[in-house]
């Protein structure tokens, strides 16, 4: 009788587990359906307004930076103004150290500068310390501007130099170069990065 | 030869040789230009995002130029279309030539709640800032001349870039859980199948069999 019982609760245990699995089941279903957020849509008329913003800027060096910032050949320890800084040609006694910002850019142009090294000597590694390298500058272009009184140390970083150049004006530069008595004779070079950046933009 | 010709000869010479002389105090050389109409790009965790800048140069001698991306975005970057280009002169603006740039995303960038691991019933909030990639494109003239004695000079133009991470939030996700229900449902349900319905027609006689004989010797007992 008890296996009877035994048998008979071991069948119905089955089939109520059966049935629990298979409702089990349908309610995975039917969860997953709702979980899949199935929704009407709103219907809405558009209108679409539109409008594109492009900008463009564009700088050249001047011939004589593209052939570099001379100092010239110092056979006495002084205080060197680069070879560019006056054009005498003329008497005009303007700088020919100018970045140029073409007419056809759409934005203002902020210059940053920065040297890659102090001035070094390939061959000794001698160097003249790169605060000894100076530069002024300005959007005029005369005999006293960009003058040696608002002269400033060129460093490895890359800095703020003209601001808010508009299109078609140049950024003029003076160099100078402090030699130190100390300075043993050599060749010294280094190279000056012109970045031009969107006004008020920071420089890279 | 009537007067006024001569005049307007005397002044078209006057007025090339003073042109020649402003390129000779002034010699005009390759420059660099950039262009662009989107600097930022919104991009969701995992997805691409590409932007395109121009590359142009309005002056009289062709240059050619390095592009190159700040090391912030380098992390991200997917695809750079080209790493130097020529630009012929007189290449205006509206010409410029397109350099394209794609990052790809990464997925995990904002923090989800999960029950397990990063990919089972999780839930997003959007509490953090929006990560933004932020950077320059920068555009450099190739090789300052060589054997100056001093600083040689070189010029580039530069850009802003950003790419943007889109934060999208979702409420807690139990669909991985129903379907882990639902399959464990029917292996089971088959199971118990199989052992009800598994055995041959034999079988589920000597079974049946079985269960009357005890069921006899039971009542004979009584």
């Amino acid at each position: 009788m008890v296996s009877i019982l035994i048998n008979n609760w071991k069948m119905k245990g089955d089939n109520v587990l059966l049935a629990f699995f298979v409702a089990l089941f349908l309610f995975s279903i039917i969860m997953i359906v709702s979980e899949s957020k199935i929704t009407g849509y709103a219907s809405s008329g558009t209108a679409i307004s539109n409008v594109s913003v492009s900008k463009s800027f564009s700088i050249t060096l001047s011939g004589n930076l593209t052939e570099g910032i001379t100092f010239g050949n110092l056979t006495t320890i002084n205080y060197a103004n680069a070879t560019g800084n006056n054009n005498w040609v003329g008497s005009t006694n303007q700088t020919t150290y100018n970045v140029n910002v073409s007419s056809d850019s759409t934005v203002n142009v902020d210059f940053c500068i920065k040297a890659n090294a102090a001035l070094t000597d390939s061959v000794s590694g001698d160097i003249i310390a790169i605060g000894n390298e100076t530069y002024g500058n300005a959007t005029t272009n005369t005999q006293t501007s960009p003058g040696v009184a608002l002269k400033v140390a060129l460093t490895t970083s890359n800095v703020k130099s003209g601001q808010g150049v508009t299109p078609g004006i140049s950024n003029n530069y003076r160099f100078w170069l402090d030699v130190p008595s100390t300075t043993p004779s050599g060749t010294y070079n280094n190279t000056l990065t012109f970045t031009g950046v969107e006004q008020a933009d920071a420089c890279p | 030869m009537p007067v006024h010709k001569m005049k307007n000869k005397k002044i078209r010479s006057i007025v090339c040789i003073l042109f020649l002389l402003v390129l000779l105090i002034y010699p005009v050389s390759a420059g660099v230009g950039i262009k662009w109409d989107r600097e930022s790009a919104l991009a969701s965790g995992g997805e691409r995002a590409c932007l395109t800048y121009g590359v142009y140069n309005p002056w009289p001698e062709e240059s050619y130029v390095k592009v190159s991306l700040s090391d912030e975005l380098l992390e991200v970057l997917d695809v750079q279309d080209t790493e130097a280009v020529l630009i012929p002169s007189n290449t205006p603006s509206g010409a410029a030539i397109p350099i394209e740039f794609c990052f790809e995303v990464p997925e995990k960038i904002y923090e989800k709640d999960c029950w397990i691991g990063s990919f089972f019933v999780c839930e997003q909030e959007c509490k953090e800032e929006q990560r933004v990639y932020e950077g320059d494109v920068e555009v450099t003239s190739v090789a300052p001349p060589e054997g100056v004695e001093g600083s040689a000079a070189i010029m580039a133009v530069s850009a802003p870039l950003r790419v943007k991470v889109r934060c999208d939030p979702f409420e807690r996700d139990y669909t991985l859980l129903y379907v882990l229900i639902g399959v464990i449902s029917v292996v089971i349900i088959f199971l118990l199948f199989r052992k009800k319905y598994g055995k041959s027609k034999e079988e589920r006689l000597r079974d049946k069999m079985k269960a009357l004989k005890s069921e006899m010797n039971s009542i004979k007992k009584k």
